[in-house]
């Protein structure tokens, strides 16, 4: 909303400066978004006038005329205008001057004569146009006066944001003018009387007395002025709202200065009596805005025999509309139901300014009070106003009254403020306290609690004047709960394992799968996604990892090692689980380096290794298998599934099969997703054993083992003869010639009681090598 | 047998000198106090001498065997720390290259500054509460005071999923409910909630998806003043003992009074700029007492206790501490981005 500090002016009898305005908007909560000068433009504007007015030589519709600017300086512009003769007193833009349409003048050549600057008609100044001629001056500033004079000079235009309880009240000059009078101590200017409206019958019914508790009707006659009154085409045209019609102009001004908004319609054109009633089903009708509007029961609707006039409290129908030749009006001046107002506004996707008034809840005892303040204004101005008939329906309703409990609000504020004090901020704003009951204002419709009255005295008195406490509650330690100490942990352990958080929105589409995860669950869909391709939520990390991957490779050449641990979204039916998930995703294309990293071909074994890091610090009791079946994106000859301790398959690591690397600009890319993180934890909980005062033993086992058999079936056999003292077993060598696959193991041997002898050690080799030979490996002979 | 005079101990002098292998410095030894040495066999040579004398010259001919003795080791030690230098010379590497850093991984930036939120509250006594992300609307909605067709339900544009009554949560509000009936009635509750909302918005300050956090304290007792100074303090802990901080009056319909709290401006300390449109002032958070209704939906008694409650957009904390002005690409992922947050940012410590 914007606001004119002129038009404040106007409801308070001494307005403070811009400044204090806007200190006062501060502390009453109503967001100053941006603040601005209106009218500088006008002071480019020269009162000149006409002494001389020739035909242009070449053109038959064009005029020069020489004006004098003070003090005796003679210009001579061309004009296409009907009017402005010798004495008559114009406004003149000289070269260099700005209009309100944005133009900036200049000489411009017309047909041969050059014409420095502009004389000006009312709508290039902004203003109600009359006949798109020049605006003939009859005031009594002297030549030469800038036409900012004529309008009462610059005025400081604030755009407000209001938040939504303050929409109630405050969406008008005289709502801001109370908040400020409350907070700043300043004195009202008295609103005029109301309306005496007669209860002359058969002029409306209101058949929904729920949906329109207040319907208020007057018909006047206009004749005369075809002008509204300059000082109010000012204020209008300073909060950007464009000047029409007296009868258009004053609806719009009772608006946004009251906060209340009118109709007017046509008497030739209605067809008594009118109708406060639903819409029927089916019903249709065409909106001033000329578009079609398709009724249902849900809608209020004013309407006369014929049909409906105006959708009620949005927007006035076609057919009653006023128009240049109404003589005869009907005003409409009513009080809605807001909730109501608000549906329709809604549905119809109509946010006018009568509807965004009417549907956050207006003032009933505005209902006369703005009738009154139309006819007041229109009378000011020239505008004859017979009365004629009017009827008002429905009874004010009267003020609600809720219980005073000042020792409340201070309990709940934390403050020692006075009962005096309380009650003085609540007067401010023109609550009434009786004893031990509180009136309310009849436009605050967001009041009903004690919680509703704190809030109203700390504004009044200031957030600043409440001292900053502590809770005295009693000192209990925070938490944070197993599972996401878990998660956090977790995260450490990538990023120490050399991977990169990434975080990655939940939205998704089937057709940005490039793998396709098997017996997914089934998925949630978001019903009015951003984009097609976030409709649904996702039920996997990995393939959003891998398009991470896509998008690093995409831009340059550097390895990429990221993880994410998120939840994933999976439906049973009408339910949804969100069950937490780990991705990691890697490239293990070499990298241009030096020192070189590992070999392209072994890189995977980081990732491998990682996870058996992870494994190990937080006891997870994962195993890694071959034998399980793995998504068919997975590279067959290098993936393993990974089982917790009860052997469910809970995820999956190895390498993509490079066909689908590929897609991600990778040749080979590492990952790792497993599924139900938190509870493939085990229970298992370690002891760490006491280091030995003696010596190790150290053998490297070098064995040529057959092409089916694996390192891991080699390290179980070695596990399985139980060798007394041995401590640790290293893999140290692979390699494959002629004769088979060597692997070199390193054995550490000690015992924790004494030093072990070379011969002990050996009896426990030879006893090793004689297992391993009945499984088909032999010591390598060199 | 003469004394060793000063041009013999030159000759040996001059000897150890010019020798440059230890081979050459063995051969001076053997010629100096070797079993058939000078020294050796004027020594040998003392026992012809009268006492007296064999004294006298004894003392003189140990002295000097011991300083032969002192000469050759220095000059040996000498020649063997040459050798090790011109050894390990070959073995040059060269030291301008960069060296291997350790490769570890980074934390994503929002997840540091959430988990300096949540040790900060952590501290303050308040322990972490958690809700689904795929809400009901009860929650989301009508639970915290905002009924249909209530205008502020227009404030937060929702994404409504195909589940009946479900939508993907549009703040972390609806853990103050959660957290209220976690509690079945115990006091205090002291709880913050950090999570995942969803908006639909997408812009430079506006996120899909975005993280915040939920405070909420319920006791007997609670005041608005015990809100501005739990959140001064979280202020000042968080953004250096200098910030300044400014309540406002403001509206959520789970909270009344509703209050806003600024701080001041980054960007310009306070003085007014473009970042906060020459106010000196920059929004944080929104807060307020908790409405009588939520505190009943919570099962609570809105006469016997009271609470306050705030909410503050962990991206936009971000974006002050790390002074970001577009938050898209903490959602991009590029890593050369990412990896930029490596870096000491100062106060607080990240």
């Amino acid at each position: 909303m914007k606001l004119s500090h002129r038009w404040l002016a106007r409801h308070l009898k001494e307005a403070p400066d811009p400044e204090k305005v806007a200190l006062g908007l501060l502390q009453m909560g109503i967001e100053v978004a941006a603040v601005e000068t209106w009218g500088e433009i006008y002071q480019e504007i020269e009162l000149v006038e006409v002494v001389e007015r020739l035909p242009h030589p070449h053109a038959d519709l064009l005029s020069l005329v020489t004006v004098r600017r003070a003090p005796n300086d003679l210009v001579t512009v061309v004009t296409g205008a009907s009017n402005g003769y010798c004495g008559d007193r114009v406004w003149y833009a000289p070269p260099g001057a700005h209009l309100p349409d944005g133009r900036v003048l200049e000489t411009v050549t017309m047909r041969g004569i050059p014409s420095p600057g502009m004389l000006l008609s009312a709508a290039e100044l902004g203003f109600q146009d009359t006949t798109g001629d020049l605006w003939i001056y009859h005031g009594d500033l002297p030549l030469g006066s800038r036409f900012i004079e004529e309008v009462g000079g610059t005025d400081t235009v604030y755009e407000l944001e209001l938040t939504p309880n303050l929409a109630v009240f405050d969406q008008s000059v005289l709502g801001i003018a109370r908040e400020l009078a409350a907070v700043l101590k300043l004195e009202l200017t008295p609103l005029n009387a109301p309306l005496p409206y007669r209860k002359d019958s058969g002029l409306a019914e209101v058949k929904d007395p729920l949906a329109c508790p207040i319907y208020g009707l007057s018909g006047f006659e206009i004749a005369g002025v075809k002008h509204s009154p300059l000082w109010m085409q000012v204020l209008l045209v300073a909060i950007g709202i464009r000047v029409i019609h007296p009868v258009v102009d004053v609806t719009n001004f009772i608006l946004w200065d009251l906060g209340h908004p009118l109709h007017a319609f046509d008497q030739e054109r209605v067809v008594l009596p009118i109708e406060v009633r639903k819409a029927f089903e089916g019903e249709v009708m065409t909106l001033l805005d000329g578009s079609e509007c398709q009724l249902s029961p849900a809608d209020l609707v004013i309407a006369d025999q014929i049909g409906p006039i105006a959708l009620a409290g949005i927007m006035g129908g076609q057919r009653a509309a006023i128009s240049a030749q109404t003589r005869q009006v009907w005003l409409e001046s009513a009080y809605f139901n807001a909730p109501e107002i608000f549906l329709s506004m809604r549905t119809h996707r109509l946010p006018t300014d009568a509807a965004v008034h009417f549907g956050k809840g207006t003032d009933p005892e505005m209902v006369p009070v703005a009738a009154q303040a139309t006819v007041d204004i229109l009378r000011s101005c020239g505008v004859r106003v017979n009365n004629g008939s009017s009827t008002i329906i429905g009874e004010m309703p009267i003020r609600r009254r809720i219980s005073f409990q000042p020792d409340r609000i201070r309990s709940l504020l934390g403050v020692d403020w006075t009962n005096q004090a309380i009650i003085h901020a609540l007067h401010g704003l023109r609550f009434e306290i009786d004893g031990d009951w509180v009136t309310i204002p009849s436009n605050r419709h967001d009041v009903s609690t004690t919680e509703d009255l704190c809030e109203e005295v700390a504004r009044v008195i200031g957030l600043d004047m409440i001292s900053a406490t502590v809770p005295n509650s009693p000192n209990v330690p925070g938490s944070r709960n197993d599972e996401v100490e878990f998660q956090e942990r977790l995260r450490d352990l990538w990023v120490e394992s050399g991977y990169c958080e990434v975080v990655t929105r939940p939205f998704w589409a089937p057709s940005r799968d490039v793998i396709t995860m098997s017996d997914v669950a089934a998925t949630v869909r978001i019903k009015n996604p951003l984009r097609a391709e976030e409709e649904e939520l996702r039920t996997s990390l990995l393939p959003h990892l891998l398009e991470v991957v896509g998008y690093n490779r995409a831009r340059r050449d550097q390895p990429v090692a990221v993880f994410e641990l998120a939840p994933v979204y999976e439906r049973t039916q009408n339910h949804a689980k969100e069950p937490m998930q780990l991705a990691v995703a890697e490239i293990l294309d070499d990298y241009p380096q030096y020192p070189k990293g590992l070999p392209e071909d072994l890189a995977i074994y980081r990732l491998k290794g990682a996870l058996e890091w992870v494994n190990r610090r937080l006891n997870l009791g994962i195993s890694m298998v071959t034998d399980r079946e793995l998504p068919d994106f997975m590279h067959p000859g290098r993936s393993v599934s990974v089982l917790d301790t009860k052997n469910r398959w809970v995820g999956f690591l190895g390498e993509l099969r490079p066909r689908v690397a590929s897609r991600y600009h990778a040749k080979r890319i590492g990952v790792l997703s497993l599924f139900e993180v938190y509870h493939t934890q085990s229970a298992i909980s370690g002891v760490v054993p006491s280091p030995s005062r003696y010596p190790e033993v150290i053998r490297d086992l070098s064995l040529v083992v057959p092409e089916t058999s694996t390192v891991g079936i080699l390290n179980g056999i070695v596990m399985d003869t139980s060798l007394s003292d041995l401590k640790s077993l290293r893999l140290i060598d692979v390699f494959s010639g002629p004769w088979g696959r060597s692997v070199t193991l390193r054995m550490v041997f000690q015992s924790n009681s004494r030093t072990l002898t070379d011969s002990e050690v050996d009896v426990q080799l030879t006893h090793l090598i004689e297992v391993l030979r009945r499984h088909g490996m032999t010591m390598r002979e060199r | 047998m003469a004394l060793l005079d000063s041009n013999e101990w030159q000759d040996l002098s001059g000897k150890l000198a010019a020798a440059s292998t230890s081979v050459q410095v063995q051969e001076l030894r053997a010629e100096w106090i070797g079993r058939r040495g000078r020294i050796t066999l004027a020594l040998k040579a003392l026992s012809n001498l009268s006492p007296e004398e064999r004294r006298q010259q004894g003392q003189v001919l140990n002295a000097a065997r011991e300083q032969a003795t002192r000469l050759i080791d220095e000059r040996l030690e000498q020649l063997r720390q040459q050798e090790e230098d011109r050894q390990l010379l070959n073995e040059r590497l060269d030291m301008t290259i960069a060296g291997v850093e350790p490769k570890v991984g980074l934390l994503h930036p929002l997840t540091r500054v959430r988990r300096l939120l949540e040790d900060l509250f952590l501290r303050m006594g308040f322990s972490l509460a958690y809700g689904p992300e795929i809400e009901t609307t009860w929650y989301n909605f009508e639970a915290l005071n905002i009924p249909e067709n209530h205008p502020a339900r227009d404030m937060q544009d929702t994404f409504f999923v195909d589940l009946p009554g479900m939508v993907l949560r549009t703040h972390t509000s609806p853990v103050q409910i959660r957290g209220m009936e976690a509690a079945a009635g115990s006091l205090p509750v002291k709880i913050i909630a950090p999570g995942r909302v969803f908006r639909r918005d997408d812009d430079a300050t506006h996120a899909p998806m975005f993280h915040q956090i939920e405070g909420l304290v319920v006791d007997r007792g609670i005041t608005l003043g015990d809100l501005k100074g739990t959140l001064v303090a979280m202020a000042t802990e968080l953004l250096g003992a200098s910030i300044g901080t400014r309540f406002r009056p403001s509206y959520f319909p789970f909270t009344e009074p509703s209050v806003e709290m600024d701080v001041t401006c980054a960007a310009c300390g306070g003085t007014g700029c473009r970042t906060c449109k020459g106010t000196g002032w920059v929004e944080i958070l929104g807060s307020g007492l908790v409405h009588p209704v939520v505190l009943q939906n919570g099962g609570y008694d809105p006469q016997e206790v009271s609470g306050f409650a705030f909410g503050l957009g962990i991206e936009r904390l971000a974006m002050r501490i790390f002074g970001l002005d577009d938050l898209r690409p903490l959602y991009q992922n590029d890593l050369e981005y990412l990896m930029a947050f490596d870096r000491y940012t100062g106060r607080p410590m990240l």
